[in-house]
C-alpha cells in the first residue's frame, strides 16, 4: 500500500481501467434513472441493477496488477479490489433479495435500486480512498443513500423512525469526522494518507492536536462500524430498516468503513502509538463485551444481530489494532466470513418477508426446523458461524483473529474475545434451540414461499459458508498472495 | 486413507441417514447400524492383523498414518494417526455407537433421520478427536462432538433437556476455547523456536518451555480435558446432561465422550508438558482421589436412578485422573482398562434404566423395588453390572480399579489408601441400586411388566461377554496399548518413578476366547 511515488505509473487510459468498477457503477446508476424515467419496471431496474454489478465485478479482472495512484485520491491496489469484490457480491445479493422484499409496494419501487447502487459506489470509493477527500465523498454518499434506503418502506412507523435516528446522528457524526480531518491537517498539512504517514514517521511525537484529530475520526469511524460507544442508533435501525436494506448497513456499509480505516490506521502506524492502542482497545473491549451482553436479552432476530454485530465489529478492530500486515489480513479474511454470514442470516429474514409484514421476531422461528428443514439449516449454519463453531468459515475467520492477537501479544484482548465469544454462544444457540424445538406450536408461521432467486443465493452462501470453513486454504491463500504480496 | 475413510463413512452415513428418513425410517436405522458395523468389523480387522505384526508403536511408528496438508498457510495438516491406544479407544467408539444405534431402534420415533445424522456425527468427532495428531485438527474435531450432541439431548432428551443441552455446550465450549488459546500459544512459541510454524504434536513435543510457562499452558489443556473426564470442581454439567439425555445419548456421553477428556490427558498433556506434569502430579492425585470419594457421596445419596449412575462416572473417572498422575506404566495401563471397562458397564448401566424408564415411565428409585420376580433376566443383568462397577473381581472394572491403585501405591501412598476408600463407597452405591429396585417388596403398577426383549438381551448380553471377557483375559487389550503407554511416559521423561516393570497380567489364565464383539 505504502509504495513509493516512483513505482507508481501514470497513465491516463490505464488510470481509468484502474477503477474501472467505479466507474461501472456510477454509469450504471445514471443509466437505471434514465431507463426509470421513460420505462418503469421493476424486474427490468432488478435485472440493470445486477448487471451493474456482474460488470463491475468481471471489470475487475482489467484493473491491472500494480497499484495505481489516480489523482492522488484514490488507489487502486489489490487490498482495495478484493474488497470491492466483496462490496460488489453483496451488493449483488442484495438486488437479489430486494426484488422479491419490495415487489409487492405499490409505486416507486424502481428507484431502490438505483440508490443502491449509489450506495455501494461510496463503499468502493471509500474501498479505494487514499485522501480524506474521497473518504469524506464515499462517506457522504454511502450516508445519504443509506437513509433513503432505511426509509424506504414509508408506510411503516418504524422505517420512518429509523431513518431519522440515523440521519440526525450520522450527520451529527460527518461533522465529527469532518473537524478531526481538519484538525489532522493543521497539524499536518496534509490530506493525502501518504503524506500523513510521511509526517507521522518524521514526527518525534505526535502533536495534540493530531491525537485529537485521530480521535474525532475514530469517532466518525466508530459510528459507522457501531462500536460502542457509538453504537446506540444500531439496535434500532437494524430493526426499522427493510431487512435488504438492514443487510447493506451490516455488509456493505460496515466493510468499507473497515477498509478505510485500517488504511488509515497503517498510514499513522497506530500500532507504535500507544494513545491510539489504548483508545481503540477500550473500544474493542467496551463493544465485545456490552455487544454480546445485550444481544442475550433481545427477542427480535435482527435486534439480536445488531447487537451481535456490535460485538463483531469489536472482534474486528482487535486485528486491527494488532496492524501490520497479519492484522489487515485478519481483517480481511474475517471480513469476508462475517460478510458472507451475515449477509445470509439478513438474506433469510428478507426472504420470508416482505414489505408489509416482517418475521424477525425470535418466536416466528419457532419450530421451524421441522416445516422447512432446508431454510432452519441454512439459519443454523450462519448462527452457528457467527458462533464460531468449526465446520463454519466463522471459525476460521476468529482463528484468524486470535491468531493475529497472540502474535502481537494483544493478551487482554485474546482473552475478552474468548470470553465474549462464550457469551455470545447463548444467544445464537437459544434462537437454534427455538428452531429445533419439536414441540410443535399450533400458530403456524405463515411464511410465505421462499423466491427462487433468494433461495439460490442463500444456498450459495450456505455452501460457502461450509466451504471455507472445512477447505479454508483457497481463500486463505488467494487472501495472502493476490493481496499481500504486493504490500 | 483407512483412517480417513472411517472418519468419512460415518459422516457420509449420517447425510444418508437423514435423507432416507423421508421415504423409510428402518432404512434409516440400517443405515447407521451398518456404517457402525463397518467400522467396528474394520478396526477388529486392523486389530487383528496387529497380533502379527509385533510393533504396535509409540510416537514416530504408527500402525497407520494419514497425513495431507489442509490450510497450508498456517501449517495446518490433516493428520491422523493410529498407535494401540487410539486402536483401543476406536474399538470401543464403534462398538457402543453400534449398540447406541440398536438402543435407540424403537425409542426413538420423533425425526428420526436427523436423530441417527447427529448420533453418527458424534461418532465421526470423537473418531476424530483418537486419530488426530495435529493440534488444530484435534480441536476441530473435539469442537465437532459438541454440535450434534447439543442437539441429541436438546432434541429427544426428557424433562429438563434444554437447560441439560445449554450447560453442557457451555461448559465444553468455554473450556474448549481456553485449550486452543493454549494450542495457539504453543504453536508460536514453537515457530518462534525453530522457525517451523506447525500444529504437528510429534513436533510440538520438542517445545523448550520455561516451567512457568509450560504450566500456563497446560492449564488451559487440563481445564478442558478436567470439565471432559469430569473431575470434581468441573463436573457439574455432567449429571444434568447425563440425566436428561436419551439412552444411547447417555451411552456415547459416558462410554465416550468423557473418554476424550482421559485420551486427551496421555495423548497430549504427558508428553507436551513433562515437567509441568511431574510438578501438577499430586495435585492431580488429589483431585482424582476426591473426585472418587465426592462422586460417589453424591451417586449414593441420589433419588433418581438415572442421575445416581451418572454420578458413579464421576467417582470411576476419578480412577482415571488418578491413574494418569500416578505417572507410570502399571497405573496408566490400568487408566487403559478402565476407559473401556466404564464404558461398557457404565453403557450397559444406561441402557437398563432407559429400559426401565421406557417401561415404568419414572426414574425416580422409590418407586420401584421387587423387580427381581417379576423381570428377572433384566434383574441378573443389572445384578452383574452392579457388581461391576463395584469392582468386583472377574470383570473388567476390578482389573482397572487395581492396576490403577497398585501403580499409584508406587507413587504415593497416601492417595492410593485415599482412592481405596471409594471402592467401599463403590459398593454402597452399587447395592444401592440393586437393592432399591430389585429386591424388596413390589411397588405399585409393576404389574404388567415385561422382561428383555431379544434385542435388549443380544445387546446386554454382548456387553455381559465382554466385561467378563476383559475381568478374566484383559491380556490383548493390555498388549495392545502396553507400547504407547510406555511411549508415552518414556517420551517424556516421567518414568524414572521406579517399578515400571511389565505389567502384571492378571488372572491371565482363565482365558476364555471370544472372538465375536469385540
Amino acid at each position: 500500500m505504502r509504495k513509493p511515488e516512483s513505482v507508481l505509473k501514470f497513465r491516463r487510459v490505464n488510470d481509468l481501467l484502474s477503477i474501472a468498477p467505479v466507474l461501472i457503477l456510477a454509469g450504471f446508476s445514471i443509466l437505471v434513472l434514465l431507463v426509470i424515467a421513460f420505462y418503469r419496471n421493476f424486474i427490468l431496474s432488478t435485472i440493470l441493477a445486477a448487471t451493474a454489478f456482474i460488470l463491475a465485478t468481471i471489470s475487475i479482472l482489467f484493473t491491472g496488477k500494480p497499484p495505481a495512484l489516480v489523482n492522488h485520491i484514490l488507489i487502486a491496489d489489490r487490498f482495495g479490489m478484493f474488497f470491492i469484490l466483496l462490496i460488489l457480491l453483496s451488493g449483488l445479493v442484495i438486488t437479489i433479495l430486494s426484488h422479491s422484499y419490495l415487489r409487492g409496494l405499490e409505486k416507486r419501487k424502481e428507484e431502490y435500486h438505483v440508490i443502491l447502487i449509489l450506495g455501494s459506489l461510496g463503499g468502493t470509493i471509500l474501498a479505494l480512498s487514499n485522501h480524506f477527500i474521497s473518504f469524506f465523498i464515499g462517506l457522504e454518499l454511502l450516508s445519504i443513500s443509506i437513509y433513503i434506503l432505511i426509509s424506504y418502506t414509508r408506510d411503516r412507523q418504524d422505517s420512518i423512525e429509523a431513518a431519522i435516528k440515523y440521519l440526525l446522528l450520522a450527520g451529527v457524526t460527518s461533522a465529527i469526522l469532518l473537524m478531526g480531518m481538519a484538525l489532522i491537517y493543521a497539524a499536518t498539512g496534509e490530506m493525502g494518507f501518504s503524506g500523513i504517514a510521511g509526517y507521522v514517521s518524521e514526527a518525534e511525537n505526535l502533536s495534540i492536536l493530531f491525537s485529537a484529530g485521530f480521535g474525532l475520526i475514530i469517532t466518525g469511524v466508530g459510528f459507522k462500524m457501531a462500536l460502542v460507544p457509538f453504537h446506540l442508533w444500531t439496535p434500532d435501525v437494524y430493526e426499522g430498516a427493510p431487512a435488504p436494506t438492514t443487510a447493506f448497513i451490516a455488509t456493505i456499509s460496515k466493510a468499507s468503513v473497515v477498509v478505510i480505516f485500517v488504511r488509515l490506521y497503517l498510514a499513522v502506524n497506530g500500532a507504535e502509538q500507544e494513545v491510539i492502542v489504548y483508545i481503540l482497545s477500550g473500544i474493542a473491549f467496551l463493544s465485545m463485551m456490552a455487544g454480546n451482553l445485550l444481544a442475550l436479552l433481545q427477542t427480535d432476530l435482527k435486534r439480536l444481530l445488531a447487537y451481535s454485530s456490535i460485538a463483531h465489529l469489536g472482534y474486528i478492530l482487535v486485528a486491527v489494532i494488532a496492524g501490520k500486515d497479519s492484522g489487515a489480513e485478519a481483517v480481511t479474511f474475517y471480513l469476508v466470513a462475517y460478510v458472507l454470514t451475515i449477509l445470509g442470516a439478513f438474506g433469510i429474514v428478507s426472504v420470508v418477508s416482505d414489505h408489509d409484514r416482517e418475521f424477525s421476531a425470535i418466536e416466528d422461528y419457532q419450530s421451524l426446523f421441522w416445516k422447512d428443514p432446508l431454510l432452519a439449516t441454512a439459519l443454523s449454519v450462519i448462527l452457528l458461524s457467527l458462533a464460531g463453531i468449526p465446520l463454519t468459515v466463522g471459525f476460521i475467520g476468529k482463528y484468524y483473529l486470535l491468531f493475529t492477537g497472540i502474535e502481537n501479544d494483544l493478551w487482554f484482548l485474546v482473552i475478552t474475545l474468548v470470553i465474549s465469544s462464550v457469551i455470545g454462544l447463548f444467544y445464537y444457540v437459544r434462537v437454534i434451540a427455538k428452531m429445533f424445538d419439536p414441540v410443535s406450536t399450533d400458530r403456524i408461521t405463515p411464511f410465505r414461499k421462499i423466491p427462487v432467486g433468494g433461495g439460490i443465493a442463500l444456498f450459495v452462501i450456505t455452501a460457502l459458508i461450509i466451504l471455507y470453513g472445512t477447505y479454508p486454504a483457497w481463500l486463505a491463500d488467494f487472501i495472502q498472495t493476490m493481496i499481500f504480496s504486493g504490500f | 486413507m483407512t483412517l480417513l475413510t472411517l472418519i468419512g463413512i460415518l459422516m457420509i452415513g449420517g447425510f444418508l441417514a437423514w435423507l432416507s428418513a423421508r421415504w423409510n425410517t428402518s432404512l434409516t436405522r440400517w443405515i447407521s447400524l451398518m456404517a457402525c458395523g463397518i467400522n467396528l468389523i474394520w478396526t477388529l480387522f486392523i486389530w487383528f492383523g496387529q497380533h502379527s505384526v509385533p510393533a504396535i508403536s509409540a510416537h514416530g511408528q504408527w500402525i497407520l498414518e494419514y497425513r495431507q496438508p489442509w490450510i497450508e498457510r498456517f501449517g495446518i495438516q490433516f493428520y491422523l494417526a493410529l498407535d494401540g491406544l487410539s486402536l483401543l479407544m476406536l474399538m470401543l467408539t464403534f462398538f457402543l455407537g453400534f449398540i447406541s444405534v440398536l438402543v435407540s431402534w424403537h425409542q426413538i420415533r420423533r425425526h428420526a433421520g436427523f436423530y441417527y445424522f447427529n448420533l453418527l456425527w458424534i461418532l465421526a468427532g470423537i473418531t476424530g478427536v483418537f486419530l488426530a495428531l495435529d493440534l488444530f485438527l484435534f480441536y476441530f474435531f473435539w469442537e465437532i462432538m459438541l454440535i450434534p450432541m447439543y442437539f441429541l439431548i436438546g432434541i429427544w432428551g426428557y424433562e429438563k433437556r434444554l437447560y441439560a443441552a445449554y450447560k453442557f455446550f457451555l461448559f465444553t465450549q468455554a473450556s474448549g476455547l481456553l485449550m486452543f488459546l493454549s494450542i495457539l500459544s504453543l504453536y508460536f512459541i514453537h515457530g518462534a523456536q525453530t522457525g517451523v510454524y506447525t500444529f504437528d504434536l510429534t513436533e510440538l513435543m520438542e517445545t523448550s518451555l520455561s516451567s512457568s510457562l509450560s504450566l500456563f499452558l497446560m492449564a488451559g489443556f487440563l481445564i478442558a480435558f478436567l470439565v471432559k473426564l469430569p473431575a470434581v470442581p468441573f463436573h457439574n454439567w455432567l449429571p444434568d446432561a447425563h440425566t436428561e439425555a436419551p439412552t444411547a445419548g447417555s451411552v456415547i456421553l459416558a462410554g465416550l465422550l468423557l473418554k476424550t477428556g482421559a485420551y486427551g490427558l496421555l495423548r497430549f498433556v504427558l508428553p507436551l508438558f513433562p515437567e509441568a506434569v511431574l510438578e501438577f502430579a499430586p495435585w492431580g492425585m488429589f483431585l482424582g482421589a476426591i473426585s472418587i470419594l465426592y462422586g460417589a457421596k453424591l451417586a449414593f445419596s441420589q433419588t433418581d436412578l438415572k442421575r445416581l449412575v451418572a454420578y458413579t462416572s464421576v467417582s470411576h473417572m476419578g480412577f482415571v485422573l488418578l491413574g494418569v498422575f500416578a505417572l507410570n506404566q502399571v497405573a496408566v495401563q490400568g487408566v487403559v482398562i478402565q476407559m473401556i471397562a466404564h464404558g461398557i458397564s457404565t453403557g450397559a448401566l444406561f441402557i437398563l434404566v432407559g429400559s426401565l424408564q421406557e417401561r415404568v415411565h419414572t426414574r425416580e428409585i422409590s418407586a420401584f423395588g421387587g423387580l427381581w420376580t417379576k423381570v428377572p433376566v433384566m434383574g441378573s443383568i443389572a445384578l452383574i453390572f452392579a457388581m461391576a462397577s463395584l469392582g468386583l473381581p472377574g470383570m473388567g472394572n476390578f482389573i482397572a480399579e487395581f492396576l490403577i491403585l497398585a501403580g499409584t501405591f508406587q507413587s504415593s501412598v497416601f492417595f492410593s489408601v485415599m482412592a481405596a476408600v471409594g471402592l467401599i463407597a463403590a459398593t454402597l452405591y452399587s447395592l444401592r441400586i440393586f437393592q432399591q429396585v430389585f429386591q424388596g417388596s413390589p411397588s405399585l403398577r409393576m404389574e404388567t411388566l415385561s422382561d428383555l426383549n431379544l434385542r435388549e438381551m443380544f445387546i446386554l448380553g454382548i456387553m455381559v461377554i465382554l466385561i467378563f471377557w476383559l475381568g478374566l483375559y484383559p491380556r490383548p487389550a493390555l498388549d495392545t496399548s502396553q507400547k504407547t503407554i510406555h511411549g508415552l511416559l518414556q517420551r517424556s521423561e516421567i518414568s524414572a518413578i521406579p517399578g515400571e516393570d511389565p505389567p502384571d497380567h492378571a488372572e491371565a489364565g482363565v482365558g476364555i476366547k471370544i472372538q465375536e464383539g469385540e
